[in-house]
C-alpha cells in the first residue's frame, strides 16, 4: 500500500461489534450487582492467621522473659535485706565475726576515706581550745 | 452547565438517586463501552472492565465533587479501570502489557465479535506498535471522535501535547500502512 494518509481514506471504524441486546440486559445486570451486597471476601490469608496470631504469642512470652527475671531478681534482693537486718539485730553475732565472715574485698569497700586538709584540722584546732587539753592529757 | 448541577443534586439525593444513575448508566454504557472496548479489545474483558466502572462511579458517587465535569470523571474512572484491567491480566500471564496487547491484536481475526476488513485490523495492528499515551490518544480522538478538551479533561493533558501525541501516532500510522 503506498501514500496512505488517513485524512484521505474514508473513516476507518474500530470493527468492534456488541452481542445482540448486550446494552438492553446490561443495565439491568449492573442493577442486580448494585443491590446485592458484595460477598464478603475470605482471605486466603485466614487460615495462616492462626499460625500468625501462635506466633506473636510466643514472640511475646519470649521477648517478656528477661523482663520476669528481673522482677523475681528483685524480690531476691528483698530477702538479703531482712538477713542483713537479722545480722544487725542478732546481738550473739559480733561485729568481729562478721568481718570475719567478709572476704578482703568486701572489708575494702567498707572503708571510708577521709579527706581532711591539713588547714581545716588547723582550722578545728584553733576553734575548740579544749581539744589541746585532751591531747596533752 | 446549570442542568448538570442539577442533575449531580439528583444522583446526590438518596430519594432521587436511584432513577438518576439509571438515567446516567443509559446515557453512557455505549460510550464508555466502546472507550474501554478499544483499550481492552475483546468484549468479554470490556464487559467486566464496564461493570467494575460503573461499580466504582456509584460507589464514589458521594465523592464527586463537581469539579470536573461528570462525564470526563466517568471517562477518567474507565480509562484507569481498562488500564489497570490489562496490567493485572499482564502480570497474572508472567508477561508485559504490550505483548498483550500484541497478541489480542493477533486473536481479532479469530473473534467473533470483530467484523473488520483487511484494513481496519491493520489499523489496529499498527495502533499496538504506538506508545500507550498516543494509543490512548489516537483511540479517542479517532475512533471515538472526542474533542481534544473533552480528552484533555479526561486525561489531564494540555490540548497542545495532545495535538503533538495524535500527529505522531498517525505520521506512524502511515508509515507502517505504507511498508506493509
Amino acid at each position: 500500500m503506498k501514500n496512505f494518509k488517513l485524512e484521505n481514506e474514508s473513516k476507518i471504524t474500530s470493527g468492534f461489534n456488541v452481542p445482540e441486546n448486550y446494552f438492553d440486559t446490561f443495565e439491568s445486570k449492573i442493577n442486580a450487582k448494585l443491590n446485592t451486597p458484595e460477598p464478603k471476601v475470605v482471605s486466603i490469608f485466614s487460615k495462616q492467621k492462626t499460625w500468625i496470631y501462635t506466633i506473636a504469642a510466643s514472640l511475646v512470652v519470649m521477648i517478656s522473659i528477661p523482663f520476669v527475671n528481673h522482677f523475681l531478681e528483685k524480690n531476691n534482693s528483698e530477702n538479703q535485706l531482712s538477713v542483713e537486718d537479722y545480722i544487725a539485730y542478732n546481738t550473739s553475732i559480733t561485729e568481729d565475726d562478721l568481718v570475719d565472715a567478709m572476704e578482703q574485698e568486701d572489708v575494702e569497700q567498707m572503708k571510708v576515706e577521709y579527706n581532711i586538709q591539713d588547714e581545716a584540722i588547723e582550722e578545728t584546732l584553733i576553734k575548740n581550745n579544749d581539744l589541746e587539753d585532751y591531747l596533752i592529757n | 452547565m446549570q442542568e448538570e448541577k442539577d442533575f449531580i443534586i439528583e444522583l446526590l439525593n438518596p430519594k432521587t438517586q436511584n432513577q438518576a444513575f439509571q438515567k446516567l448508566l443509559h446515557q453512557y454504557q455505549k460510550p464508555l463501552y466502546y472507550h474501554i472496548r478499544n483499550i481492552v479489545l475483546n468484549h468479554d474483558d470490556t464487559d467486566d472492565v464496564l461493570q467494575n466502572t460503573f461499580v466504582k462511579v456509584f460507589q464514589y458517587l458521594k465523592d464527586f465533587k463537581g469539579d470536573s465535569k461528570l462525564y470526563s470523571w466517568m471517562y477518567r474512572i474507565a480509562t484507569n479501570e481498562a488500564i489497570t484491567f490489562i496490567n493485572q491480566k499482564a502480570k497474572r500471564n508472567g508477561t508485559t502489557s504490550e505483548e498483550l496487547q500484541t497478541k489480542a491484536v493477533n486473536n481479532l481475526k479469530a473473534d467473533v465479535y470483530f467484523d473488520g476488513n483487511e484494513i481496519q485490523l491493520k489499523l489496529q495492528k499498527a495502533i499496538v506498535l504506538l506508545p500507550e499515551k498516543q494509543q490512548l490518544v489516537f483511540k479517542m480522538k479517532y475512533f471515538e471522535e472526542l474533542k481534544y478538551e473533552e480528552i484533555s479533561e479526561i486525561l489531564g493533558t494540555s490540548v497542545g501535547a495532545l495535538k503533538a501525541s495524535y500527529h505522531h501516532a498517525v505520521k506512524k500510522i502511515e508509515e507502517f500502512m505504507n511498508e506493509n
